[in-house]
């Protein structure tokens, strides 16, 4: 007896003390009022190799740890570039085939050589890592030979550790772990774009520009090939590739190899060649693909003892940008942490003309980055992301559709505002439209829907006014998104506002509301009537369908696609959906097998080039392979296309865009769809967030308040445990009808014999839950 | 029992192999090692001749099964409306030139090709070619495949011939290309070990998992991710146990009882409710509404009890109306038997019968159950998981799978039947423990 009360005092005790370490603060409680920020990421990114990463994801990253010669302005709207390891924006010289320099605006045609001289700032330096340490006889410390092997690590950086249970490594002080960032550096990379195991995205479409990249490419290509042929007639009958590159990497030092399009002049300058005139090179510049890379890391991670645990550039990236992979276990947390060699860099001293009103600018000029360190947290699924922001473990947030109706509230006039809950927690709202169109392409090479007469044009017309893409934003949008009325995006040089801007086949100007009106269904039923289907039908009467493919399916899409049919039956036309993976939908547009299909572009940089290719003949996805979908093919808009693709911004390049525009939606070769806007929230303690769609090198602009936040978690987060004490208190209670019922039957039973019988027919009576033993 | 332990493993090798010959076979039907390098290579912008390399990189570019000594020597693609390009070719023996065509048949274009040799002499074209080694494919050719020859040198010590392909097409594409190929000599065994069969698939029988396609080692992979999982598994299935034995024996004890009849009523209700539910309504409650344990994530160590403690407890709940109603049943059907029947009418208490004597032999099925189960634990829970953005085993081959990575899954699918097969061998052998009748022989 006495045991049981002492156990009954024991949980009492546990059960008071149990509310005072109940909290739903996911963080450790060291990790209260320290500078850190706090995000989360969905899925891990795929590569982090800055040759091959090509992904948002991966670039949250990987542009806080990379740095390149050129990044976009934080602030500045439209987007423009500035310096940022270059002491400016390089600009091309131009050169004719004699050799002769050409002025900057120069026709493309007459130019055979552009040639970038890129000058860096000095004090550039790399984080510490342990590919530069050296012992003291100045040997490099971590490159081994083959069958040498690390001691077990999770991360590079464990090799620079001197403390812990790890014996200190003999690294020479003369020799730190790390170095200054140099040109050949630059160069380095640029070659390993090359490099044919790395599968760089972006390779093809330097091989059209860097002088020689292409032989280049084809020359390192066969040196692996050779490699490769020699290992596995030596490896003999049962020479496994995989097993072999493991245990023994194929390492290309990309400085034995010349390529001509690329030349080092000096420590801080170097050039890059072109084969033409290609302004928009300089945008490619900004992407981390041109970010500096060390020889010394490129044979560090190439060496079997790193990648036999796991240990490459592909997880590890190293730079000379304001933070550092702290760590990187993607399927728990990523942490960015702040680079202590990063140089000086100050906060952008002017900006846009609302930027001083939204308080962006309170920190010009102080050093960056601001922010200790930033923590990102997987979180898979909405909900749970969302309530966590909610409670302030998440310093900034999306808005999920599902969720869209509990943080912004459209007011009559169409305005957005936040509820009345967030706008209590001092929650701010972003919204900048993206540079990204979502669109509808109609098969040109089908026999229905495309071609180029005046019937099949104004069959497309006028399925493109029955497409009522207003209602398709209000409904699966929320309102986030603006109808487009060509391929160019808002913010892109060549898009215009107003009356001018608007596409005259689908939209009437409203000089009223000053806004387009979208033209009413009986011009769409005009139109269909002229294209030999009056009220959907063709001359023999048969009703016209329309094959629509989409690699969306399952519940989710399915109102999407009932609207879809709706729209179309409008017209009395019937709209017949198709739904596949993504992987077939791929292949029906490779092989032209469709008639209708929706799809989206994100710009890679912004100049309307990058959405005019979409279009352009060549290009045509059936017959090339690349991403005109559509397989639009406009003899004049082709010649306009090849004139302003490689033309400087100008009032003459406005007006070949504006005649492209008018091509393009006289043929109706595409649904014009819609520009997504993004809408993110901010809480009150994290300082400088504006939305940026290139670039995304702006975690060092963030900065954030770590005593406030304290306060508001404190104060939105006060568990309650009473609700614990009742659910004992039922249970206790549960026990006592129990205890009644064995009390009774052990005490009733020499009188009643019934109490026992009963029991027994049941048992027998099958039931489901029998079955199943 | 020895031997018989010994013929069961045996039994299962052939299992194995035909677990890893249909996995492959499921995978290979589905997907071609062209979309597997599409998927791959980035959505933007992919070339035939980067699908090439990715194939060559992973080691799909060899035939599934049998090789027969044919492999790529050059390929040339039309990047101007005349290509030419001149190889080394390796010497006397069968060649093939293969003219690849775009896919669909009314955008294609005629294009000729002609393959001319330093040394014509030795130059054997079929007769598809014409006197001057031309062939001329007129459009909406598919993508055609030619043998020639390059017969031996008159005299020995004679240079390597030198061959020259030039392609010319209306309008350059990369998907216009020529490829050639060379048939060379091919040790017997290596016809079956360059294949993707054996580079990719054999080495799984022997639990080398290598890296999957993205480049990731896949044992180091999932010996992170095991332990999360682990984490939540074992709680849940200590917990999950006792309670659920404890709540059937209640319902046993009650039988016929109105505890009894509500009980199984309550069960069929919390069955029938969607294990979604929940979770959703366990997190709302109990972070949101009560603030008393974080919404989701995990911490390693001591740490992580705070973030485990919901979904043990959310999952022990979404699984006690199941597993009540069938543990009663084992329980119920034991009660019944004859040696119950005995103690019973010795006069030992209803309590005494149940807790000491029936649950003793009512726990022979519930334990066996368990132990199948045992080796299959790491494999995690999906839906909690991603949920309680626990850092597991869950979403590893259904993100794999998605990814196409093939890698991945064959894999799992290979750790996943191997652990299967030992989860029926330990429960032959813990029968042998838990009942003494049982001999295995």
């Amino acid at each position: 007896m006495g045991r049981d009360s002492c156990a009954v005092v024991l949980v009492l005790a546990g059960l008071f003390l149990l509310p005072a370490c109940l909290t739903n603060d996911p963080y450790r409680v060291e990790e209260r009022g320290k500078n850190i920020c706090y995000d989360t990421f969905v899925e891990e990114p795929k590569h982090l190799d800055p040759a091959v990463a090509y992904s948002a994801d991966a670039y949250e990253f990987l542009n806080q740890i990379c740095e390149t010669v050129v990044q976009y302005h934080y602030l500045k709207r439209p987007y423009t570039l500035a310096p940022l390891t270059a002491t400016d924006v390089p600009e091309p010289k131009l050169y004719d085939k004699d050799g002769k320099l050409l002025p900057a605006d120069a026709e493309a045609e007459s130019v055979a050589k552009a040639v970038y001289e890129i000058h860096l700032k000095a004090g550039g330096r790399y984080q510490d890592h342990a590919c530069f340490a050296r012992t003291a006889e100045g040997k490099y410390r971590w490159h081994l030979g083959p069958g040498q092997s690390f001691p077990a690590l999770s991360h590079p950086d464990e090799l620079l550790a001197e403390n812990g249970d790890r014996p200190k490594q003999p690294v020479s002080p003369h020799f730190p772990s790390s170095r200054a960032v140099r040109a050949e550096d630059y160069a380095y990379q640029i070659k390993r774009l090359a490099h044919p195991g790395l599968e760089c995205p972006i390779a093809a479409v330097l091989a059209n520009y860097i002088e020689g990249f292409e032989e280049f490419r084809k020359g390192l290509e066969a040196e692996l090939a050779r490699v490769r042929e020699d290992r596995r007639l030596a490896g003999g009958v049962f020479y496994n590739q995989e097993a072999d590159e493991r245990a023994q990497p194929i390492y290309l030092d990309m400085r034995q190899y010349v390529l001509p399009g690329v030349q080092v002049l000096d420590d801080l300058a170097y050039r890059i060649t072109l084969t033409r005139k290609y302004p928009q090179f300089v945008y490619w510049l900004a992407l981390p693909f041109f970010s500096p890379l060390p020889w010394e890391a490129d044979r560090f991670y190439t060496q079997a003892a790193a990648t036999a645990q796991n240990i490459t550039l592909d997880r590890f990236p190293i730079g000379s940008g304001p933070y550092v992979l702290a760590m990187n276990r993607p399927n728990y947390r990523m942490v960015l942490r702040r680079n202590p060699n990063f140089h000086a860099e100050t906060y952008p001293a002017a900006g846009g003309p609302q930027d001083d009103q939204a308080g962006l600018l309170a920190d010009r000029g102080k050093l960056l980055p601001f922010v200790d360190e930033a923590v990102y947290v997987l979180e898979r699924e909405g909900v749970p992301r969302w309530t966590k922001f909610l409670q302030g473990y998440y310093d900034a947030s999306g808005i999920g559709s599902d969720l869209f109706d509990q943080a912004v509230r459209m007011t009559t006039e169409g305005a957005v505002g936040l509820t009345d809950d967030l706008k209590a927690k001092n929650i701010r709202l972003e919204t900048a439209s993206g540079v990204s169109t979502n669109y509808y392409a109609f098969n040109m090479l089908d026999d229905v829907v495309g071609g180029y007469g005046e019937q099949k044009r104004k069959l497309r017309q006028a399925l493109s006014i029955a497409f009522n893409q207003e209602e398709a934003i209000q409904i699966f949008q929320n309102g986030r998104g603006i109808p487009a009325q060509g391929p160019v995006p808002p913010g892109i040089f060549g898009y215009q506002e107003g009356k001018d801007g608007i596409n005259p086949q689908v939209y009437d100007w409203d000089e009223a509301l000053g806004q387009p009106r979208r033209k009413s269904l009986d011009v769409a039923r005009k139109l269909l009537a002229e294209a030999g289907y009056p009220g959907g039908r063709d001359a023999n009467g048969n009703p016209l369908v329309i094959f629509y493919d989409t690699s969306a399916s399952g519940p989710g899409s399915k109102a999407n696609l009932d609207w879809l049919r709706k729209q179309f039956a409008a017209l009395d036309v019937q709209l017949q959906v198709r739904s596949t993976d993504y992987n077939r939908f791929q292949d029906k547009a490779l092989k032209g097998d469709f008639q209708l299909l929706s799809w989206g572009w994100l710009a890679d940089y912004p100049d309307p080039e990058n959405f005019l290719f979409l279009l352009y003949g060549p290009n045509s996805k059936v017959r090339s392979q690349m991403e005109n979908a559509a397989n639009y093919d406009n003899p004049r808009f082709n010649e306009l296309f090849k004139r302003m693709e490689n033309m400087n911004n100008s009032p003459r390049r406005a007006a070949l865009i504006r005649e492209m525009l008018a091509l393009a939606r006289e043929d109706a070769p595409w649904i014009w769809g819609f520009h997504p806007v993004e809408y993110g929230l901010y809480h009150e303690w994290y300082k400088n967030a504006k939305p940026m769609s290139f670039g995304g090198n702006t975690l060092k602009y963030k900065r954030v308040e770590p005593q406030l936040r304290d306060l508001r978690r404190a104060e939105w987060n006060r568990p309650v445990t009473w609700p614990l004490w009742v659910a004992l208190a039922l249970f206790v209670s549960g026990v006592i009808p129990a205890a009644v019922v064995m009390y009774r039957r052990e005490h009733a039973r020499p009188r009643a014999k019934t109490a026992c019988q009963d029991p027994e027919p049941r048992a027998k009576s099958p039931e489901p839950g029998g079955a199943r033993a | 029992m020895t031997a018989y332990i010994i013929r069961r493993c045996l039994y299962a090798i052939p299992t194995l192999v035909g677990v890893n010959v249909i996995v492959f076979a499921l995978f290979f039907f589905v997907n071609s090692p062209d979309e597997m390098a599409r998927e791959h290579s980035g959505r933007k912008r992919v070339t035939p001749d980067q699908i090439d390399l990715w194939k060559r990189q992973h080691s799909l570019d060899l035939p599934y099964f049998y090789n027969s000594g044919w492999r790529r020597i050059a390929s040339l693609t039309a990047v101007e409306q005349e290509n030419k390009a001149e190889f080394a070719a390796p010497g006397a023996g069968e060649y093939a030139l293969m003219v690849e065509a775009p896919g669909a048949a009314k955008e294609a274009q005629e294009r000729t090709v002609r393959l001319s040799c330093s040394t014509p002499q030795r130059l054997v074209l079929p007769p598809e070619f014409d006197a001057g080694g031309k062939l001329t494919l007129p459009a909406g050719h598919e993508s055609r495949r030619l043998q020639f020859r390059i017969t031996p040198a008159e005299q020995a010590g004679a240079e390597a011939p030198r061959l020259a392909v030039e392609l010319n097409v209306q309008e350059p594409a990369p998907i216009h290309r020529v490829l050639l190929e060379c048939k060379g000599a091919i040790p017997f065994w290596s016809r079956f070990t360059q294949t993707i069969f054996y580079q990719r698939s054999v080495k799984m029988l022997f639990f080398s998992y290598g890296k999957s396609d993205d480049g990731k080692d896949i044992a180091a992979e999932i010996s992170n991710r095991m332990w999360p999982s682990l984490a939540i598994a074992i709680p849940l299935l200590i917990l999950g146990l006792i309670v659920d034995v404890f709540f059937s024996m209640l319902s046993a004890f009650y039988r016929g009882t109105y505890l009894d009849r509500w009980g199984v009523v309550l069960c069929v209700v919390l069955m029938s409710i969607s294990g979604l539910f929940y979770i959703m309504s366990g997190q709302v409650l109990f972070s949101k509404i009560l603030c008393l344990v974080p919404i989701s994530g995990y911490e390693y160590g001591a740490d992580a009890l705070k973030f485990i403690a919901l979904p043990v407890f959310i999952a022990v709940i979404s699984g006690i109306g199941g597993g009540v109603r069938f543990n009663r049943t084992i329980f119920l059907e034991e009660i019944n038997k004859d040696y119950v029947r005995t103690a019973r009418a010795k006069g030992m208490p209803e309590r005494r019968v149940l807790f000491i004597h029936a649950l003793k032999n009512a726990m022979l099925p519930i334990l066996t159950g368990v132990v199948a189960g045992l080796p299959l634990l790491f494999t995690g829970d999906l839906l909690l998981e991603s949920f309680f953005a626990i850092p597991g085993m869950g979403s590893f081959t259904i993100d794999a799978l998605q990814r196409q990575d093939f890698a991945v899954v064959q894999a799992m699918v290979c750790l996943g039947s191997f652990l299967y097969v030992v989860g029926l061998v330990l429960t032959d052998i813990s029968y042998t423990l838990f009942d003494p009748r049982v001999r295995l022989e």
